[in-house]
């Protein structure tokens, strides 16, 4: 069963994975390398590996098409596909533009409690556009791309949850704006 | 001692006191919100009783929903923790009028300190050094403007009426001074419920070291050593050490000026007075008039445990412990896990804990109400574990912390962990000396960056994880039907086997 792993922006790399007779997988690279993996699921998304003989923990997440891994020191996303997967994937992204509308959403659930950059106003990368409180503090979510803004879709004191849209940021207004 | 203690909290503080009332064998009362009925402390204490909605004001700050059971069920006594009424005058005053002792100094005492320049004003009249800054009352934001000028930027506007990073600002340049005072001012409000704010002058290269207090009805005082709280972001620790890396000379002066104010004010509890240490200067922030969430870090150096202390002061009972008999053994470090993700610039992560394993070993402590099922919400504080480490010395504490950390398993939530971590194995943090600014400077250049190994690893734990839910979904893997069911069965056989068993590898 082939797997491809992509970390960020980064090519994505196919691992071939074989389940072994005797329990286990066998995990072979792109370069050829061949690892034993012996898994041991444990309840609430954790697992013992032990990868060639070394024992690691680790807790395994889904979050939409990827997966986030925690490991003893850090916490890595990952994206892995199936051959059919990938080719559903690229059919879609097929006329998808860029620059055009980038909606910024909120990463957080909270209250909104100020707009400020108003529909019209030009913003740069990192420029503050409206205060989210939770949890008591304010939070300032920024823009993450440059551009116009052509529409807030909230308003001050309107609770919004993870993933809403807040802000839309039309790119290709400000294509020199950088 | 009291008949029955009432614990107005929540989460790992009010597990924290439940702890002590068991172990001085007073009968214990918790409160709970509609969210928080499978909370640990809810099952610690003998008796509980639901407050009202998940929303604190609801519910945790209610200050007539503690007086009525109060009454009803016959409490003669009041924890509040930290946070939400601890240091709420009108609550302790409350207290008092309906003859409740409330665990900590009298509503008078809190008001003073709470009243932050007041307590400026108390400071300076018992010649304890200030930062220079505002006395004044009310200020406009064009005083506020003025006077920012007259003492020099940096400036940090700060809240009249509480602390905890809540409404404060540090102001780099004047035209920025008008919109940071309406989002201090608009903070102070909603967290205080009061807009005042007052200005210190910034001291950028400072360190935050408080010093932790007791006095008893008796007069007797004692101190219990410094803390060093300098790891911070926007002014909310992180890491908290004892002892600091400071001088005898100046430990001796700065405890001496703590002992000082809390003799001056007629402090009856256990109290924290926090100063800024610049180069062999300090300076009076504050004072704290609770529990603090670091306290841990003390009562593993000193052997004391100042939870029972400040149960035994409040109930009139002397110190009885002689300042020459209070030990500075060892170091001690607490890490605050919070649902947070730093790399979405800490934003609150909120979810259920889905597995959990906490570190363990001689010299760990973990203080948490965190189990397998615990949901994290935008209701309450994001802190939902104190990690401490205890040893001879501080590198053999931070090694130890290091490795709890690495122990240290939460799934279903992000947290601070894996950056807390990497603080801890910082060389800069490790070489003493650092002062607020590091952890800024620290996050700037600390990319998170995982290496080689740690992604081929990740590359291999997430090809399984896809591989389980493939299997899960029943996908064809090119196996025949049959097989696949078969296969897929003993998975889910094997899967609920384990989640009877609770948490990982147990």
């Amino acid at each position: 069963m082939k797997y491809h792993v992509k970390f960020g922006e980064a090519p994505a790399e196919p691992f071939e994975l074989v389940e072994l007779d005797g329990g286990g997988f066998e995990l072979r690279d792109h370069d050829g390398n061949v690892c034993v993996v012996d898994d041991a699921s444990l309840p609430g998304g954790a697992s013992s590996l032990i990868v060639e003989g070394r024992s690691h923990r680790i807790i395994a997440r889904r979050d939409g098409s990827d997966i986030e891994i925690q490991t003893e020191r850090d916490t890595i996303i990952v994206r892995v596909e199936t051959d059919r997967e990938r080719a559903v994937r690229r059919t879609r992204r097929q006329g998808a533009s860029e620059g055009g509308p980038k909606v910024v959403t909120s990463q957080m659930a909270g209250i909104v409690v100020r707009i400020l950059a108003e529909p019209g106003t030009v913003v740069q990368v990192g420029e503050p556009l409206l205060v989210v409180e939770a949890m008591k503090m304010e939070n300032e979510v920024r823009a993450t791309s440059h551009g116009t803004v052509k529409e807030v879709h909230v308003e001050p004191k309107q609770t919004v949850g993870v993933g809403e849209k807040l802000v839309t940021i039309d790119a290709s207004e400000s294509a020199g704006a950088s | 001692m009291f008949r029955k203690i009432l614990v107005a909290n929540r989460g790992e503080i009010a597990v924290r006191i439940l702890r002590a009332c068991r172990e001085l064998g007073i009968p214990s009362v918790a409160v709970f919100s509609e969210a928080d009925r499978e909370a640990l402390h809810v099952q610690l204490a003998d008796e509980a009783y639901c407050i009202g909605p998940p929303s604190p004001p609801e519910s945790y700050l209610k200050i007539p929903a503690y007086l009525e059971l109060a009454e009803r069920i016959g409490v003669d006594a009041v924890h509040p923790g930290y946070g939400f009424l601890a240091e709420n005058a009108g609550f302790a005053s409350a207290c008092e009028k309906a003859g409740i002792r409330f665990i900590g100094p009298s509503s008078r005492a809190i008001a003073a300190m709470g009243d932050k320049l007041e307590a400026r004003r108390g400071a300076e009249r018992l010649d304890v050094p200030l930062i220079p800054g505002t006395l004044g009352e009310s200020l406009s934001a064009a005083e506020i403007e003025e006077q920012a000028q007259s003492i020099g930027f940096p400036v940090m506007l700060k809240a009249v009426g509480g602390g905890g990073g809540k409404g404060m600002r540090i102001v780099e340049r004047a035209e920025d001074v008008r919109s940071a005072f309406e989002t201090a001012t608009s903070e102070a409000r909603t967290a205080f419920g009061n807009g005042d704010v007052y200005l210190e002058k910034c001291l950028t290269s400072a360190r935050h070291v408080e010093v932790q207090i007791a006095r008893d009805s008796h007069g007797n005082s004692v101190h219990f050593y410094e803390r060093e709280c300098s790891v911070q972001r926007r002014h909310q620790k992180l890491i908290e050490e004892a002892p600091a890396a400071i001088s005898k000379d100046l430990r001796d002066r700065m405890t001496k000026a703590a002992l000082r104010i809390a003799d001056g004010i007629e402090y009856e509890s256990l109290g924290t007075v926090e100063f800024l240490v610049a180069g062999d200067e300090f300076y009076f922030l504050e004072m704290n008039t609770r529990l603090q969430v670091e306290h841990p870090v003390t009562e593993m150096i000193t052997g004391f445990d100042l939870v029972k202390l400040q149960i035994a002061i409040a109930a009139g009972e002397p110190i009885g412990i002689e300042q020459e008999a209070v030990p500075m053994r060892g170091h001690a470090v607490e890490a605050r896990i919070c649902a947070e993700d730093p790399r979405a610039d800490f934003f609150p992560s909120t979810g259920e804990v889905t597995g959990l394993h906490l570190p363990g070993g001689a010299g760990v402590r973990v203080d948490t109400d965190l189990r397998v099922g615990y949901s994290v919400t935008l209701y309450y504080d994001p802190l939902v574990a104190k990690v401490i480490a205890y040893a001879d010395s501080r590198t053999a504490a931070l090694d130890k912390m290091s490795a709890a950390l690495r122990e240290l398993q939460i799934a279903g939530i992000r947290t601070t962990r894996d950056v807390l971590r990497r603080v801890v194995d910082d060389g800069e943090f490790r070489n003493d000396g650092y002062d607020t600014s590091y952890l800024a400077r620290f996050l700037e250049r600390d990319a998170g960056e995982p290496d080689a190994d740690a992604r081929r690893l990740a590359a291999i734990a997430a090809v399984l994880e896809s591989h389980r839910a493939h299997r899960r979904d029943g996908l064809s893997l090119g196996t025949s039907k049959d097989e696949n069911l078969a296969a897929e069965s003993a998975w889910v056989r094997e899967g609920r086997s384990r989640a009877m068993r609770g948490s990982f590898g147990a």
